[in-house]
């Protein structure tokens, strides 16, 4: 495989980690978020600053996760007094402070980032090499799929699934309702500073216009095109938006007309995106309800 | 037998507008009590203050002697209240039996971590769970509907999807707020022999709102009446049946 190709691959795998954690809050639980990007920037950089400090990739991998996680309750706690479209906003403005913050802090080097990031090594292993790190994150995407599709399965994932039916409703029940807000905010942001970490390793240089609104709306848009609350949907949605770009790249200028195009077309012709049962209008606009 | 369910003059106004206004109430373990009363006497809103929907302005609710006036929702279901609603409340997007499986939620015991891990002892609740929430489907004559998407079934069967998912609760104390409603005499005959029977399998408590005049003097022990936000009169139904107030609440001369 050429080192494009596995390039491709590594991006792909890391936004369906990222389309996954989202789907797990807007899919799961009907939690629209609109800043995720901002839990994937907050992990890349918890872990780009704690290896320039010299600590292991590995402890650097799951400290970010933890790290950002901790973010996500912070967001949660708060933003359980609104829900959709409130909670859209929230979450928004959240995006748009944690790039502002990460543009003007000192100790994240500002607009122009961090750079100079140690490349990844677990237990003495090298794992730069592109075909090493693939499967290195295939294997993390592999656990996250499996936990994921557990939690989905069991008592949790009724329980997310009422709350995003009708909140007010799962609490007759018995379940309460922001305990289990809180514990999927905090598991999805967790998985986005894991992909976070896997990025800042990657590249090797990080800077804060990567984690902005753009990449906030992407992941959401491969959400609703794989499928709102699937599984195989947001692996298949983050792959899709990858690829078209680059399948894009001879029409050159007219590249975002056509990738444009596609996305309206998708949602008109399939609502509910490509492995999905619901339809984007069943989590958004709900309005008044 | 007890007192298991007590109302302490409740006041709740809405913008002014009072809707309930220093209601008392009285329920004895293992009773069938039915309120009744004309629109906008505050039927539902006594419901919703008890079930804990919406916060009384003040007054005091006790259930099993605990004050729970100003429990959560989610706490008052564990301490034993399940309720209907008189808009159907099924979970759309769910299949029917997943809606009666999340009724289930509160008797499963095992932890997150069970969960991620797939445990012995989630996957054996689980299992428990899809034959109790079966059991029921059965009981009320639906159990080949399990898998269909919930918001297919006919009106009167989602009602019973909605009293299926409440009782997989285990509640001490069920409100049914208008359970006839949407269902033809047939199906109303079925409710009521069902609901009698439910409530001697279980040892349950019922309260119910219904117009059903028929359903309620047939299954009711005691009847409420309420009128433009208080207690008009309660008794037996055949006593209140007679009752000239009641009468004249209904067909809207002056209240002597």
């Amino acid at each position: 495989m050429t080192p494009y190709i596995l390039h491709v691959g590594i991006i792909i795998i890391l936004f369906s980690i990222l389309s996954l954690s989202l789907n797990m809050a807007v899919g799961m639980a009907g939690l629209v978020s609109l800043g995720h990007a901002a839990f994937f920037g907050i992990g890349a950089y918890a872990s780009g600053l704690m290896m320039l400090e010299g600590l292991p990739f590995i402890v650097c991998l799951l400290l970010s996760g933890i790290i950002t996680s901790l973010f996500g309750l912070l967001l949660a706690i708060p933003s359980l007094r609104v829900k959709d479209d409130y909670l859209a906003i929230v979450t928004l403005g959240f995006g748009i402070i944690t790039v502002i913050v990460l543009m003007n802090m000192g100790i994240t080097g500002g607009p122009d980032g961090l750079t100079g990031i140690p490349q990844a090594s677990v237990f003495g292993f090298d794992i730069t090499s592109k075909p090493v790190y693939l499967v290195f994150c295939v294997s993390i995407l592999a656990v996250m799929v499996l936990t994921t599709s557990r939690l989905k399965a069991s008592k949790v994932g009724r329980a997310w699934a009422a709350i995003r039916d009708n909140d007010t409703v799962a609490m007759f029940m018995g379940i309460n309702i922001y305990y289990y807000k809180i514990l999927c905010m905090v598991i999805s942001s967790f998985w986005a500073g894991i992909a976070g970490s896997l990025y800042a390793h990657y590249t090797g240089y990080i800077n804060p216009m990567t984690f902005g609104m753009q990449t906030s709306i992407m992941i959401l848009a491969m959400v609703v095109l794989g499928g709102i609350g699937s599984i195989p949907g947001s692996i298949i949605g983050a792959a899709a938006l990858v690829i078209l770009p680059e399948l894009l790249r001879g029409l050159e200028a007219n590249q975002g007309i056509f990738y444009g195009a596609l996305l309206v077309a998708m949602m008109v012709l399939r609502p509910q995106g490509i492995m999905g049962r619901m339809k984007v209008t069943d989590i958004f606009a709900r309005g008044g309800s | 037998m007890g007192v298991i369910l007590k109302v302490e003059s409740v006041h709740k106004s809405f913008m002014g507008v009072s809707a309930l206004k220093g209601v008392d109430l009285e329920v004895e373990e293992g009773q069938i009590l039915g309120i009744i009363g004309p629109n906008g006497a505050g039927k539902t809103t006594l419901f919703n203050v008890i079930t804990g929907l919406i916060r009384q302005d003040s007054g005091r609710i006790y259930l099993n002697g605990e004050d729970i006036s100003g429990t959560p929702i989610y706490s008052r279901a564990r301490l034993g209240m399940a309720r209907t609603f008189q808009n159907l409340e099924i979970f759309k997007d769910m299949s029917v039996l997943e809606n009666v499986m999340s009724g289930g939620h509160l008797h499963l015991d095992s932890g997150l971590l069970e969960c991620i891990l797939d445990s012995k002892r989630k996957r054996q609740e689980e299992e428990d769970l899809i034959s109790r929430a079966m059991a029921l489907l059965r009981l009320f004559g639906i159990e080949d509907k399990a898998d269909q998407d919930a918001f297919t079934l006919s009106y009167g069967e989602q009602r019973k999807v909605e009293i299926a998912r409440a009782i997989a609760t285990r509640p001490r104390v069920l409100f049914l707020d208008e359970p006839a409603s949407g269902m033809n005499p047939r199906e109303t005959e079925e409710l009521d022999s069902l609901i009698k029977r439910i409530k001697e399998d279980m040892q349950l408590t019922i309260v119910l709102i219904e117009h059903d005049m028929n359903l309620v003097m047939d299954m009711c022990e005691e009847v409420v009446v309420m009128f433009e936000g208080s207690v008009l009169t309660s008794g037996s139904p055949r006593e209140v049946h007679r009752d000239q107030r009641v009468i004249d609440a209904y067909l809207g001369r002056d209240v002597v």
